[in-house]
């Protein structure tokens, strides 16, 4: 049962985001109507400097860190916003908020979006910004990837890129309920938890994958887009954090059991009754603990 | 990759943080001593300082570990107290027995030495000290709460305050070390001097159980089986369960209320058109061209506001019959 602050929460987005994704709107009235989302968050977390230094050829990226703090850990973190849409004023919050319980830099990379820029480009300026923090010499066991949503899925299908290219792989990474199968396929969660999740809905999953692989489906199963599909030997730790009621439940489960199988060392967090993507609702106790675990998590693969 | 950690296994979980340092930028000095019995650091060389800290940042991290079991298990403690007591002891005990009595120690050292160094520091050094203080009667107390409690108790009120008292401690216990490593980490390596690092790494400390899978399973056998397990569920009531069995007076409710949600989003879309239409009025001979469709949707939705209601409820009822049934019927196969 969840608490008061959890269940207005689950009803708010039910009443307004889960609408308003299920809605026949074009990717322009998607992306206005997210920007009017934005003006709730504030554009620079109180107690954290932006600075635009090192910037990444086809996409802005910025680093956040702590005044008055210094640390050698980077978080490189994916923002969500399912491959089409973002919402940097709230990723930028929840970033900032993991850099305080972590003690790191943040480094936000805002890849390039669907559909003006469809799969493989997001994934490229990933990988890309991934490559900058090793030739600026910062170490690989220093970052820590982060992502959620469709950032998650690019965490993960970064991971696998990194590895298959012979690069040092980070220390850890996180995935916040990622979009691991593209392929959308119709049991388990996706249908038992069509009416239980607050925020997405099946409607949204069909309309963006297209738009994601630019109409290209052969490419849905691509480990790269669906990382569920994808070996993962040899990566580094992994944590995975998902709602109980989330459309994507299955896909950070079959994530982590894959990891297991191929023996890496994946935790997953399945948390009661929030909804997709608490952990950038800072209202809500259960997006300061879910930091703190994933501050924790940090801690253990970076000393 | 990182070709020191492997697996699938809490034993190997724990051990990489003591394994996998070899190669940092700021720690780039060898692996450090990690053998079984007493752990020194022989040699005075240029990474004394390097080694000592990572000592310390790797203490950290498995501290780190063992806040996030206690942050985890203590929601539980009121709803399952027979199976979260045992592992909440061991991690406690755990705490008292390595981080308090030689970890905090030696942070006590190394901060007296920076203070003895540089006392810009010295209000916020002395504030952690007591901290550490703090903490071992913090725990000491939160140790002794729990092993007297029976599980009827737990289940009570005591079980609500012990909950409550972990979680503050949790807290607690991970802003000091935030502000540890946020300030003194940071100033330690530029204050302290070659003779001040041999002297602190002189100290032998013991293996952390922790870092040592074996040793861990030997003495905290609860603390070892949780930590291995690698699917958690969490909620803010300690009744968390992942059940994706339909939940049909859950589901129907829910839906009721996105039919509501999406109404009242249609009826925000057609306000939003009729103003935008009445707005491009000019000639009073328009008002008809300008006025029927409006008329006509809005009738249309205040149509679909009375229908989709009914047509819920038809089906509601539809629902409630068909499971009365099924229940009846078993019931009456019997007789």
């Amino acid at each position: 049962m969840a608490n008061w602050q959890t269940t207005t929460a689950n009803l708010f987005a039910r009443l307004t985001v889960k609408q308003l994704f299920r809605r026949e709107l074009s990717v322009e009235n998607m992306r206005a109507q997210v920007a009017a989302i934005e003006r709730v968050f504030p554009r620079h977390p109180p107690g954290f400097e932006i600075t635009h230094d090192h910037p990444l050829p086809h996409c802005d990226a910025e680093w956040i860190s702590k005044k008055d703090s210094p640390t050698d850990r980077v978080l490189l973190h994916f923002p969500g916003g399912a491959y089409v849409i973002r919402l940097p004023n709230q990723e930028r919050a929840m970033l900032a908020r993991l850099c305080h319980f972590a003690n790191a830099r943040g480094r936000l990379v805002c890849y390039r979006l669907a559909p003006e820029n469809p799969y493989p480009a997001g994934l490229e300026d990933c990988v890309g910004a991934y490559r900058q923090l090793l030739d600026l010499g910062i170490a690989p066991d220093r970052i820590v990837l982060t992502g959620i949503s469709a950032g998650g899925a690019l965490v993960l299908a970064t991971l696998l890129a990194l590895r298959d290219g012979g690069v040092p792989l980070p220390a850890g990474a996180i995935a916040m309920s990622p979009v691991a199968d593209l392929t959308d396929s119709a049991e388990g969660s996706r249908t038992a938890n069509a009416t239980r999740d607050s925020v997405l809905s099946r409607e949204l999953g069909e309309s963006i994958r297209e738009l994601y692989v630019g109409g290209n489906a052969a490419r849905l199963r691509h480990p790269y887009v669906s990382p569920v599909f994808g070996k993962f030997d040899g990566l580094p730790p992994l944590l995975l954090q998902v709602g109980s009621d989330e459309l994507l439940l299955d896909d950070s489960q079959r994530c982590g059991e894959r990891a297991r199988a191929a023996g890496v060392a994946a935790d997953v967090e399945i948390w009661d009754d929030v909804p997709h993507g608490w952990q950038c609702m800072p209202f809500l106790k259960e997006s300061d603990r879910a930091l703190e675990h994933c501050a924790d998590f940090i801690r253990v693969c970076s000393p | 990759m990182n070709p020191t950690f492997a697996p699938d296994r809490a034993d190997d979980r724990l051990m990489m943080t003591t394994t996998r340092k070899t190669a940092t930028k700021k720690t780039g000095n060898g692996p450090r001593g990690v053998g079984r019995g007493m752990r020194s650091v022989s040699a005075p060389t240029p990474t004394l300082a390097d080694s000592f800290m990572l000592a310390l940042r790797e203490d950290h991290a498995r501290l780190s570990r063992v806040l996030w079991l206690i942050d985890e298990l203590a929601v539980h403690l009121r709803t399952d107290p027979e199976a979260t007591q045992p592992v909440l002891l061991e991690a406690m005990r755990y705490l008292l027995a390595y981080q308090h009595t030689w970890h905090h120690p030696r942070e006590d050292r190394l901060f007296a030495r920076i203070n003895a160094r540089d006392s810009r520091h010295r209000a916020d050094l002395r504030a952690l000290m007591r901290e550490h203080r703090a903490g071992l009667r913090a725990v000491e107390a939160l140790v002794q709460g729990l092993d007297r409690a029976s599980a009827a108790k737990l289940r009570r009120a005591e079980g609500t305050r012990l909950a409550r008292s972990f979680t503050k401690y949790v807290g607690h216990l991970r802003e000091h070390m935030r502000h540890e490593e946020r300030v003194f980490y940071a100033s330690a390596e530029s204050v302290l001097n070659a003779a001040d690092w041999r002297a602190l790494a002189a100290d032998a400390v013991p293996n952390d159980p922790l870092a040592d899978s074996a040793q861990l399973t030997r003495e905290y056998p609860a603390l070892a089986r949780h930590l291995a397990l690698s699917v958690r569920t969490l909620s803010s009531d300690g009744r968390a369960r992942v059940d994706l069995h339909p939940k049909p007076s859950r589901d129907r409710a829910t839906r009721l209320v996105e039919l509501y949600g999406e109404l009242l989003h249609d009826g925000f879309d057609l306000m939003r058109e009729s103003v935008h239409s009445a707005g491009s009025l000019r000639n009073p001979l328009d008002l008809w061209r300008v006025a029927a469709p409006i008329f006509v949707r809005s009738g249309t939705f205040a149509m679909r506001c009375v229908t989709q209601p009914a047509h819920f409820a038809q089906e509601t009822l539809q629902e409630v019959a068909e499971a009365a049934r099924s229940a009846w019927r078993p019931a009456s196969g019997k007789r």
